[in-house]
């Protein structure tokens, strides 16, 4: 127990509430949802923030709607409700597979979509991975008001973002075609993935991919879009040992990351399998459809 | 900074600071050392309680959060003296090895069966992922979880 300090836990009712509380600097509140990664900081050696600004009752971030052209998840849609909210919906099997994967089934309960794109520090974010491949967008309230733009962008500019923005929730359009998700771990569950590879495309009836987008996240620090590889195999007909060459060929995009569970170069080195596994497995997806 | 939540039926109140773990109070405050404190990332389900009816690991809940809560911990999951079909099938099959997973296992496989009253071994197995056993007693304890089923007359 930590004796000597003294922190704080602060509830907002409301959007506006919590926007309104984040401004104010002296406060110095952390916004927390599912708390999985601010209750590790000791872990990483960083000092607990010296207080919480509770989400849990803010209406506006909860829901999850799907409708004809667009679905709407709310950003404290946690990842285990995610994974039943998309049960029967074989386009996005990809999504609801990292939704009910990732980390372990008690974190699962735990972690919000929200806290899966807004965490930084966190390189291995399966949702956020697969959302990349479905063209997603998030939409950010804070106190200059409401905007959207498109997730791709949201990550690469967390690090400069306001203070008192939070993100509301994350559309996605409806799209044709099947995703897939797949990820290697050092154990074969209850682990973070040394690499992961999302993946959406439409497959032809002469097994032409179109609309291919692929995502890439854990081998480097923030996930992203492999756009010379969608490049190369748009309008190509699938063969998995082709794409695997040509993402081998392409793999030099890369810079992978080193950490403790592995060094960058065998994250790099086990993309072309995960992409052959991935684009494979949406044509199994097909044709078994 | 008070904050009053349930814990095994009782009322109970927490003075202290509210980043605290639930962990944490559970075992300084309350003495309850059932859940233990081995990981602290929610990844070997030692501290695995019932949180407002969910397995959630105890380390990563901060107690200010959990004002008017009902919490379970293994102390409070059975009567004094009773066990209840999780924690007596693996007394009967003898799967018990060091003792220090069972506590968390035991709270989340109890929570597991009241939504499944008759699972697979892969459902078993896919409900135990986020419950790490240094003894490797996996297959022992599968062993155990899926006899449940048997004894209750819903597998042939």
């Amino acid at each position: 127990m930590r004796e000597e300090e003294t922190g704080e836990v602060y509830f907002a009712n409301s959007l506006d509430e919590a926007i309104s509380i984040l401004s104010d600097r002296e406060r110095s509140l952390v916004p927390i949802a599912g708390g999985t990664w601010l209750m590790r900081s000791e872990k990483r050696k960083e000092a607990l923030a010296p207080g919480f600004l509770a989400l849990s009752n803010v209406s506006e971030l909860r829901g999850f709607h799907m409708e004809s052209n667009q679905i709407s998840i709310g950003a404290l849609t946690t990842h285990h409700d995610l994974g039943v909210a998309l049960e029967g919906s074989p386009e996005l099997f990809g999504l609801a597979d990292a939704a009910r994967i990732s980390a372990t089934p008690g974190v699962r309960r735990l972690a919000t979509v929200g806290g899966n794109i807004c965490t930084d520090g966190f390189h291995s974010p399966d949702i956020a991975t697969a959302l990349l491949a479905l063209d997603a967008q998030v939409e950010v309230a804070g106190a200059s008001g409401t905007s959207s733009l498109p997730l791709s962008e949201y990550l690469n500019s967390r690090k400069e973002r306001p203070l008192d923005e939070i993100l509301v929730r994350v559309m996605l359009p409806r799209m044709a075609g099947a995703t897939s998700h797949v990820r290697l771990t050092m154990k074969s569950s209850g682990d973070y993935p040394v690499a992961i590879v999302s993946v959406g495309a439409v497959i032809s009836s002469t097994s032409v991919l179109t609309d291919l987008r692929v995502a890439i996240g854990s081998v480097e620090e923030t996930p992203r879009r492999w756009t010379a590889l969608e490049d190369a195999l748009e309008g190509q007909v699938f063969r998995p040992e082709e794409c695997k060459s040509q993402a081998r060929d392409l793999s030099v995009d890369f810079n992978g990351r080193d950490a403790v569970d592995a060094p960058g170069s065998y994250r790099v080195s086990v993309l072309p399998h995960l992409v052959q596994s991935a684009l494979a497995s949406i044509f199994n997806q097909k044709r078994g459809g | 900074m008070a904050i009053r939540l349930t814990i095994n039926g009782e009322k109970q109140v927490f003075h202290g600071d509210p980043r605290t773990s639930l962990l944490e109070v559970l075992r300084d405050t309350f003495r309850l050392t059932g859940a233990k404190d081995v990981c602290g990332e929610g990844f070997c389900g030692t501290c695995n309680v019932h949180i407002n009816g969910e397995a959630l690991p105890a380390c990563l809940r901060p107690i200010g959060m959990l004002e008017g809560a009902e919490v379970t911990t293994i102390e409070g999951l059975s009567p004094m003296g009773t066990f209840n079909a999780v924690q007596a099938a693996l007394e009967k099959h003898d799967v018990v090895q060091c003792g220090m997973c069972f506590p968390g296992l035991v709270m989340t496989m109890s929570k597991f069966f009241e939504t499944n009253s008759n699972p697979s071994r892969a459902e078993i197995k896919s409900a135990m992922t986020g419950n790490l056993c240094r003894c490797t007693g996996y297959e022992l304890i599968v062993d155990a979880l899926a006899s449940i089923a048997h004894e209750r007359g819903l597998v042939q």
